[in-house]
């Protein structure tokens, strides 16, 4: 895969507090990059760098081999797609989509053709004539994605573009985002803090916590083997213990009071909430150091004291942190 | 049911708690206007007529007075909304601390009649300017400093006009300003627009309805307005307003009728440019409120 966009050792700060603390990384031509962090990590600053909105305090953005390091926003060749879709209320469907077409001068007749075109492609030719506030936030967001992919930009960058939109809804609009970015061949590089989202939206995934990557690999591996104990909060689908990752599929829930083997590990917690997971019952259990969700063969009941249960030999070691580190920037 | 009749219980409280301010307008301002209306129509002996109107129309101190009341009513008008709308821009962070607020609030609490003698002192012939001027020697005596005020142009009643007003249209738009989503300019950048681009999509929309029902406001101010262009303005021609006095206290009894109809004409001119525009702009306004983000 060529490579489209490489970050140097990214740094920025907001009155001396350091907000990106020297982020590596690179994307490949059509890859899509997905950043998962918790709130405050650093996801935001980092595409604003990119798009331009924030100016950097050290490093350097490399794209298609050019330094936009003093490139204006405009001058990118990258869009940013917000968290809500800000569309301009006073324009139609069709006139936001033109809008960034507009801009670069791009003739009347093919500002019209390919903005029936992408319309056509995100289900939204009837509407074309409506005002933003006529549309659902579905719809909403389906026109912001339109209005930056008809743009072909290099780089589409997604600030948590689905956060505002309801469980369902966001779940059909990932696939046909992804599909939708395929089909036009555009990179992306999309930030999230839900699991699910940037498990499903990536080809790979990096791992933020404050200001740095601490972890970066292909979905499957990130969640089943976190490097470190960080990572695996963030990401890790299963247990995060001090000395390990225990992945989710190695985990049962036992009642309190079940003799537990010596060569089995037992964490004491208790269920907080019941619910269904493909069609089984899956149970939320606090213990000390958080929540997990485990599923289990005994039929109980929310508020129920109860074990997690699983085989030593289940426990991956993290890797050493320094070792780790080096090879993820 | 109990609903409704509360509801209706409230209606009648809050009919009772205004009927003392609707009494006083309707009874001083609405007897005023009606009597002006009517005695516009009326001859001096109290018969119906149309012909203070017809008069009005063929009179040329007033078609005189009308061109230079339209022409430094426009041009006071969108001075003080462009230098207003200027300043704000620039300074709007600025000003959201309070104190530094009460810098251009000044000028609003001077009178205008104050404000006019104000340009007066400073800018006339005779003023501190070209006293200051021909003390530096830049001009060789006062009578060189060019005339700004009590000048056929009207520039001194427009400079009184620009600098009260352009605060009151700073008032108007800073909460414009506050309240819109810089976000989206940052979506006007990332798409390629440049800043020019970002000031027409993204905070003019949301200046014009403001802009436009202020410009109003002061159009109907400045052209019905009587002090300032009193002090400031030419024997010949004057401001509307001067005219319409001139007529009622210096003329005989039977130029009243012109003197209301004079003033009645700019009235109405003033209240079909408000109820057009401010319709106009109405759509476009719920069309912003109804699609914002937050």
């Amino acid at each position: 895969m060529n490579q489209l966009l490489q970050c140097n050792t990214l740094k920025k700060k907001y009155s001396q507090s350091s907000i990106l603390k020297g982020v590596t990384f690179s994307l490949g031509k059509g890859e899509h990059f997905t950043v998962v962090g918790p709130s405050g990590c650093g996801k935001t600053t980092l595409l604003r760098c990119l798009a331009g909105l924030e100016s950097i305090d050290g490093g350097d953005i490399i794209l298609n081999g050019k330094s936009l390091a003093k490139v204006k926003p405009e001058d990118r060749s990258v869009v940013l797609m917000f968290q809500d879709a800000l569309l301009f209320p006073h324009l139609t469907v069709f006139e936001n989509v033109t809008y960034g077409l507009k801009r670069i001068k791009t003739s009347k007749k093919d500002r019209i053709r390919q903005a029936e075109e992408m319309l056509e492609k995100v289900k939204l030719t009837k509407w074309k004539n409506a005002y933003p506030h006529e549309l659902s936030g579905g719809q909403k967001q389906r026109v912001s994605l339109a209005r930056a992919l008809v743009l072909k930009p290099d780089l589409l960058l997604l600030d948590e573009p689905f956060s505002s939109l309801d469980a369902t809804l966001r779940e059909s609009l990932r696939g046909e985002v992804k599909e939708l970015l395929k089909q036009e061949n555009i990179s992306s590089l999309f930030i999230t803090h839900d699991r699910d989202e940037a498990i499903e939206m990536a080809d790979r995934l990096a791992v933020m916590n404050n200001g740095e990557f601490i972890q970066m690999g292909l979905p499957y591996d990130v969640v089943t083997k976190p490097s470190c104990l960080e990572s695996a909060m963030i990401i890790g689908e299963g247990l995060a213990l001090d000395e390990g990752f225990i992945p989710l599929h190695e985990l049962i829930l036992v009642k309190q009071n079940e003799t537990i083997e010596p060569n089995f590990i037992s964490i004491p917690g208790k269920i907080t909430a019941v619910t269904v997971k493909n069609n089984h019952p899956y149970y939320r259990v606090s213990w000390d150091k958080g929540t997990v969700l485990v599923p289990s063969i005994n039929h109980l009941h929310q508020g129920e004291k109860a074990n997690i249960k699983a085989d030593r030999r289940a426990i991956r070691k993290y890797l050493q942190n320094e070792e780790h580190r080096r090879k993820v920037q | 049911m109990n609903g409704q009749i509360g509801l209706l219980k409230n209606k009648w409280k809050a009919g009772l708690y205004l009927l003392p301010a609707v009494m006083v307008i309707f009874l001083l301002v609405g007897y005023g206007m009606w009597s002006a209306v009517a005695q516009s129509f009326q001859t001096i002996d109290g018969s119906w007529t149309t012909n203070s109107y017809l008069t009005l129309f063929r009179n040329q101190l007033f078609l005189d007075s009308i061109i230079l009341t339209i022409r430094v009513t426009t041009i006071a008008t969108i001075l003080a909304l462009a230098i207003g709308l200027v300043m704000t821009r620039l300074l709007y962070q600025f000003f959201k601390d309070s104190s530094s607020k009460l810098l251009v609030w000044i000028p609003i609490l001077i009178p205008h009649f104050v404000a006019g003698y104000l340009v007066f002192l400073f800018l006339s012939q005779s003023g501190l300017l070209s006293s200051f001027l021909s003390h530096l020697g830049v001009i060789e005596n006062r009578a060189d400093f060019p005339v700004l005020v009590q000048d056929q142009f009207g520039l001194g009643i427009i400079l009184t006009y620009v600098w009260k007003e352009v605060p009151f249209v700073i008032l108007m738009l800073l909460p414009v300003y506050y309240e819109i989503d810089h976000r989206y300019s940052e979506v006007v950048r990332t798409l390629g627009g440049s800043r020019w681009d970002s000031f027409k999509t993204v905070e003019w929309p949301w200046l014009l309805p403001v802009l436009v029902e202020t410009g109003v406001i002061l159009f109907a101010f400045i052209a019905s307005a009587f002090e300032v262009p009193y002090l400031l303005g030419v024997t010949r021609p004057e401001m509307l307003p001067v005219r319409a006095y001139e007529w009622f206290f210096n003329g005989d009894w039977s130029k009243r009728p012109l003197a209301f109809s004079a003033m009645i004409v700019p009235g109405v001119v003033a209240l079909l440019l408000s109820i057009s525009l401010i319709g106009a702009i109405q759509k476009h306004r719920l069309r912003m409120v109804k699609g914002r983000v937050r």
